[in-house]
């Protein structure tokens, strides 16, 4: 039984020093802001802008987090723009943001903040609380 | 990337689930027979996944009792399979060390497995994406076809 809980320790030491560098990856991309993003793809009406990080070969891109963006984007039509990025293409635009895998999102407000970076899929109830737009829980299984 | 084929991604989430239980028990009870009927059990779902433990209990018992709805869309199994077949491979390393002796490494070993089942259930966190994106920015990997 000491081997165990001596392999837990060290998985949750482990665990606990990935979070805190993932968390200083994103608190500093989440400071520095993405005004010159805003310019370029927001429409003056629409409320955020969502960069979705994708790769080629990435299934669960199509399969899980494209989906869940036509979700949104159905929801709130003209609220959101989605953008869609090839972090493989577009690598200095993901490691501004410390993009650690694909699918990722950015969520970025009118103001150019970034509100939060979603490594890995998002729900649509997880993206519409990020861009302040959850109103009606949903219900279409994505 | 062929598209044509379809995936039950309640039956993959079904099957994550079971395997971070699983070691958890077998941790619990201090019971290596266990990791290793599992990295068995997951080398057989790679390799021939019409046998595989886990689509039987996902079929046979977690579909009619209704603990679960089914959730299929279009998808390539490849990467699925690939996955599982990855975690067999820890869980085989985990075995042998726990057979010969180095049990520290071989509950860590099992641990890595529970931990990246448990990220991608909970947090949608594909570990085999992170490895694919991580290798092909540093340009280890051919690309793909654009749109594929």
């Amino acid at each position: 039984m000491r081997d165990p809980l001596l392999a837990l320790g060290i998985l949750t030491i482990a665990a606990a020093l990935l979070w805190l560098w993932l968390g200083a990856r994103q608190a500093r991309a989440l400071r520095i802001g993405a005004a010159d993003l805003v310019e370029t793809y927001l429409a003056k009406e629409a409320g955020a802008l969502i960069l979705a990080f994708t790769a080629p070969d990435c299934a669960p891109c199509k399969t899980v987090q494209r989906p869940a963006l036509d979700a949104l984007e159905q929801r709130y039509p003209g609220r959101i723009v989605v953008s869609e990025v090839d972090a493989l293409i577009e690598q200095r635009l993901a490691a501004r943001f410390g993009i650690l895998t694909v699918p990722s999102t950015v969520v970025i407000g009118p103001g150019g903040d970034v509100r939060a970076i979603n490594n890995g899929t998002a729900t649509v109830e997880r993206l519409a609380a990020q861009v302040g737009l959850n109103g009606a829980p949903a219900d279409i299984g994505v | 990337m062929a598209q044509a084929s379809a995936v039950d991604q309640t039956a993959i989430k079904f099957t994550q689930s079971l395997i971070v239980v699983w070691i958890v028990v077998a941790g619990a009870l201090a019971a290596p027979w266990l990791i290793a009927f599992l990295a068995a059990a997951l080398a057989t779902s790679a390799g021939s996944p019409s046998r595989s433990l886990f689509r039987l209990l996902y079929q046979r018992a977690a579909l009619p009792l209704g603990i679960v709805r089914p959730r299929v869309i279009p998808d390539d199994p490849a990467p699925h399979r690939f996955a599982q077949g990855v975690g067999a491979a820890f869980l085989a390393a985990s075995t042998l060390a726990l057979f010969v002796g180095a049990g520290v490494v071989g509950w860590v070993l099992a641990g890595i497995v529970a931990a990246l089942a448990l990220l991608n259930v909970v947090a949608g966190f594909c570990a085999g994406c992170f490895v694919y994106y991580q290798l092909a920015r540093r340009g280890w990997l051919r690309r793909g076809p654009q749109g594929a």
